[in-house]
C-alpha cells in the first residue's frame, strides 16, 4: 500500500513535526502563558513539553503492534467498525478545522500588517491553491518543503530574538515562582491538552518512517527543538515588554515591531518576519490539509491521498470564513482544542488498553 | 488556451494590489495636539460645521513635509521662498476624527508610517494621554521609535517652529531627543518605551519641550502618574532619573566652588550602573540605590591647588561627587514621592524582589507606600582621566 516514495527519513520527520506545530499559534504563546502564569511562563513550557512526550510515547507503543497500518485501520480492529469510523472521521474533521484556522489567522495577521486592502478571501484562496498542488505529491515533497523553509523560521526567530536582547529588562522576568509553583504546573498540564495540535499526527504518521524504530528518539528531538524556540521566544518577548504583552494579538509580531536594528537598514523589521512566516505557516498548513485528506483516504480505501486534496479545498475555505471577526476565531481554536486534547490522550489510551487486553498485534511473531 | 493562461498570469501576478503611489500619502511628520476650549469655539462660529454630537475636543495639528522642496535640488529651482513644510490644522473629537477632517481638505491620503515626533500640549496631557496612546496603540503602521514629549505651553507652537538648519520640526526634535543621552538633561525615550510603561503600570517620565521662534528647547520631563500629567521635572532632576533608570551616555554634573581649594570641576559622566536593592523591615520599605559613575574631568575654575604635583585632588573630588550626585537623585525620587508618582517603577523592583510583600500590598503602593519608603542612596564615582594636560 506504500510506495518507497511515500516514506521519509527520520531527520525528515522532526522538521516535519517542528514545521507542522509552528503555525500562528507561536505567535500568540506569550501572551497565552503570561496570562495564565505571568513570568513563570517558561516553566509551563517545559512541563507541557514534558507532558507531549509522554502521549506521544502512548501513542507510538499503540503504533507498534500495528506496522505498516494507520490508526485508521487498526482502530476498527481494536474497537469494531462503526465506533473506529467515528473515531477516524472525528480525526479528519479535526485536521480540516486546523487547516482552516491556520488560513485564516495568519490571512488576518498578513491583512493587518502588510496587505491592508487585499481582500482576506484572495489570500486564502492562494494559499490554498499553492497548499493543494504540493499536498496531491505526497508526504515527500511536504517533507522536502520543511526542509527548505526550516531555515526560513530559523532565521526569523533568530533576527527578531538577537536584535531584541538589548531591549530586555531583567525585571519583568522576575519573581520567579512569584506565586508558586502550582499555576505553572496547571497551565502547563493544561496546555499540552488544548494545544499544539500537531501532537496527533503520529497516530497517521508512523507508518511512513523509513525507521520506525526512531520514533520515540524522533519525537524527543523535535518536542525539544520546539521547546528551545518557544522558551527563547518567550523569555525574549516577556523580557521586552513585560506586562505589555497582555496588550497584543500577536506579541512576537509586536516584538519585531518593537526592535530597531543598529543602522536603521532595516526600518521594519516586522516585514521582513512577517515575511519568512508565510513560508512556516505555508509548510504547517501544507501537513494538515495532508493529515486530513491521508485519514480520509484511509477510511475510503483510496489507493492516492491525493484524490482528497482538491475536494477539500472548497471545504476548508468555507470554513475559514465562517469566523465573522478576528475575535470568533478564537471558537475554531476552542473546539479543536477539545478534539486534539481527546484524540491524543484518551483514544490513544484507550485503544492501547482495549489492543492489550485483547491481545490484538500485527507484529510478527507476536502472537506465536 | 496554454497562451490565454500565461496572459492571464501576467495580469494577475503583477503583486500590485496595495500599491499607494509616494506622492499620493501625505506623510505626517509631525503632530501637536492641543486641548480645544468648546465655548471659545461657539463664540467665534454661532453656526458649528461639524454635528452636534461631535463637540471638538482636540485641536490637532500636523505637518506635511513638501516634499518637491525637501528633496536636494528642488528648493533651488523651485525658488528659495518655498518652505519645506507646511502645518494644517482642524479641532476634532479624536485624532481618528481629525485624520477623517484631514481626508475632506487633502487630496493625499493622511500617512503615521513616518511620524516623527508627536507633541502633546501641557493641558491636554494633564487632561489624560489615555485616549492619545489608544490611537496610536491600535494602528499598525506607526512606527514604534516615534518620540512623544509634552509642551511647555501649547503644541501648535512647536508645530511653527521654523527651524534654521533643518527643513522638518519632527525630524529636528525628533534628532534632538534620539542625541539627549549624550546632554543627560533630557529623557530618552519613545513611544514603544512610553507606551509599554503607561499600558503596564500608568505612569512614565516624557521629555518636555519649550517653544521659541526658530527653535526649541528640550530638557527636563514631565512626571506622568496614571495617565495623568502631575509636574514637571527640571533638568537637573531629569539627569538624577536617567542615572536611576540608567539610560546615560554622557552628560556634565558641575561641582566645588571656585574660591574652594579644588576650584569648580566639570565632571563628564562616560558610564553609570545602577544597582537597587529593597528590604522591608517591621512593614517599612528600604530601597537602597547603589550608582557606579566612570568619567573624565577637563576642567578647573579658579582652587588654589595644581594639579601637576600630584593626584591628591582626585580623592576629594570623587567625594564632592559622591555628595553632590546622591543629593540630586534623592531630590528627584523625593520629588516623585510628593506627587506620588512612582514613574522610575520603583514598584516593579520590589515585586520582582519581594513577590509576597508586593501581593499583600501593591494596592496601598501608589498612595501609601511609595510616599513613605526609606531611600538609601549611594554614589560611587571614579575619575577615570583628565584629560592630556594636568
Amino acid at each position: 500500500m506504500l510506495t518507497n516514495n511515500d516514506r521519509i527519513t527520520s531527520w525528515q520527520m522532526v522538521l516535519v513535526f517542528i514545521m507542522g506545530i509552528n503555525a500562528t499559534g507561536i505567535l500568540t504563546m506569550p501572551r497565552v502563558f503570561y496570562a495564565s502564569t505571568g513570568p513563570d511562563g517558561w516553566v509551563a513550557l517545559i512541563i507541557q513539553h514534558v507532558a507531549l512526550f509522554i502521549g506521544m510515547a502512548i501513542t507510538i507503543i499503540l503504533g507498534r503492534r500495528f506496522p505498516d497500518q494507520t490508526f485508521v485501520e487498526y482502530n476498527q480492529q481494536i474497537v469494531g467498525k462503526l465506533l473506529g469510523t467515528i473515531i477516524t472521521i472525528t480525526a479528519g474533521v479535526f485536521w480540516v478545522l486546523i487547516s482552516a484556522r491556520i488560513v485564516r489567522v495568519f490571512a488576518d495577521i498578513i491583512k493587518v500588517f502588510i496587505l491592508v486592502e487585499t481582500p482576506v478571501e484572495v489570500m486564502i484562496l492562494s494559499m490554498l491553491l499553492v497548499s493543494v498542488y504540493i499536498t496531491r505529491h505526497g508526504l515527500e515533497p511536504i517533507a522536502r518543503m520543511a526542509e527548505l523553509l526550516f531555515p526560513l523560521m530559523v532565521i526569523a526567530i533568530l533576527l527578531v530574538t538577537f536584535f531584541a536582547l538589548w531591549n530586555i529588562d531583567k525585571l519583568n522576568l522576575l519573581p520567579i515562582f512569584g506565586a508558586g509553583v502550582w499555576p505553572s504546573i496547571v497551565a502547563g498540564l493544561k496546555a499540552s491538552f488544548f494545544d499544539l495540535q500537531m501532537k496527533v499526527s503520529f497516530l497517521l504518521l508512523l507508518p511512513f518512517l523509513l525507521k520506525p524504530r526512531n520514533a520515540l528518539k524522533i519525537s524527543a528531538l523535535a518536542l525539544s527543538i520546539d521547546l528551545a524556540f518557544r522558551v527563547t521566544i518567550f523569555l525574549v518577548t516577556v523580557g521586552v515588554f513585560g506586562g505589555y504583552v497582555l496588550d497584543f494579538f500577536w506579541p512576537v509580531a509586536m516584538l519585531a515591531k518593537f526592535v530597531e536594528i543598529p543602522g536603521e537598514v532595516f526600518a521594519r523589521l516586522e516585514m521582513i518576519f512577517l515575511g519568512f512566516w508565510i513560508g512556516v505557516t505555508l509548510s504547517s498548513l501544507l501537513i494538515h490539509m495532508y493529515l486530513a485528506s491521508l485519514s480520509f483516504a484511509r477510511l475510503f480505501k483510496l489507493r492516492e491521498s491525493s484524490m482528497l486534496t482538491l475536494p477539500l479545498l472548497p471545504i476548508i475555505f468555507i470554513i475559514s470564513l465562517i469566523p465573522p471577526n478576528v475575535m470568533d476565531v478564537e471558537i475554531l481554536d476552542t473546539i479543536e482544542g477539545v478534539l486534539g486534547g481527546i484524540l491524543f490522550w484518551i483514544v490513544p489510551t484507550i485503544l492501547l488498553v482495549i489492543a492489550w487486553i485483547r491481545k490484538i498485534d500485527q507484529r510478527v511473531g507476536a502472537n506465536d | 488556451m496554454k497562451k490565454a493562461l500565461i496572459f492571464l498570469l501576467l495580469l494577475l501576478t503583477t503583486g500590485c494590489w496595495d500599491m499607494l503611489d509616494i506622492d499620493k500619502r501625505a506623510m505626517i511628520t509631525a503632530l501637536g495636539i492641543d486641548q480645544y476650549n468648546v465655548n471659545e469655539a461657539e463664540q467665534e462660529n454661532s453656526e458649528p460645521l461639524m454635528g452636534a454630537a461631535e463637540r471638538p475636543r482636540y485641536l490637532i495639528s500636523i505637518e506635511i513635509p513638501n516634499l518637491s522642496a525637501v528633496g536636494g535640488t528642488g528648493s533651488q529651482e523651485a525658488g528659495g521662498s518655498q518652505s519645506a513644510s507646511y502645518t494644517l490644522r482642524t479641532t476634532a473629537t479624536s485624532l481618528a476624527h481629525a485624520t477623517t477632517l484631514f481626508d475632506l481638505r487633502l487630496w493625499r491620503r493622511p500617512f503615521y508610517g513616518h511620524t516623527k515626533v508627536v507633541v502633546v500640549g501641557e493641558e491636554t496631557a494633564r487632561d489624560g494621554l489615555k485616549d492619545i496612546f489608544n490611537f496610536f496603540h491600535h494602528r499598525q503602521d506607526i512606527n514604534r521609535g516615534m518620540k512623544i514629549c509634552i509642551a511647555k505651553g501649547e503644541a501648535r507652537e512647536v508645530l511653527d517652529i521654523k527651524p534654521v538648519l533643518e527643513g522638518l520640526t519632527g525630524v529636528y526634535l525628533s534628532n534632538i531627543i534620539e542625541m539627549a543621552g549624550i546632554s543627560g538633561r533630557l529623557l530618552t525615550t519613545d513611544f514603544g518605551e512610553a507606551a509599554r510603561d503607561l499600558f503596564t503600570t500608568g505612569n512614565t517620565l516624557l521629555p518636555r519641550v519649550v517653544p521659541a521662534d526658530t527653535e526649541a528647547t528640550l530638557g527636563g520631563s514631565a512626571l506622568i502618574k496614571d495617565w495623568k500629567m502631575v509636574g514637571w521635572l527640571g533638568e537637573i532632576e531629569t539627569l538624577g532619573s536617567m542615572l536611576v533608570l540608567g539610560k546615560i551616555r554622557g552628560g556634565k554634573i558641575l561641582v566645588g566652588s571656585p574660591a574652594s581649594q579644588y576650584g569648580e570641576r566639570t565632571f563628564d559622566i562616560r558610564n553609570t550602573t545602577c544597582s537597587i536593592t529593597t528590604e522591608v523591615i517591621d512593614s517599612k520599605v528600604h530601597f537602597r540605590i547603589k550608582l557606579f559613575l566612570e568619567g573624565d574631568i577637563f576642567e578647573q575654575i579658579g582652587g588654589s591647588m595644581h594639579t601637576v604635583d600630584s593626584g591628591d585632588w582626585i580623592g576629594p573630588v570623587q567625594e564632592l561627587l559622591n555628595v553632590e550626585i546622591e543629593k540630586i537623585v534623592r531630590n528627584t525620587i523625593e520629588k516623585m514621592q510628593s506627587f506620588k508618582a512612582d514613574c522610575l517603577h520603583f514598584g516593579k523592583v520590589l515585586s520582582a524582589q519581594h513577590p509576597k510583600y508586593w501581593a499583600a500590598n501593591h494596592e496601598r503602593w501608589n498612595e501609601e507606600i511609595f510616599p513613605n519608603i526609606e531611600l538609601d542612596v549611594n554614589a560611587n564615582v571614579v575619575i577615570r582621566r583628565i584629560g592630556v594636560a594636568f
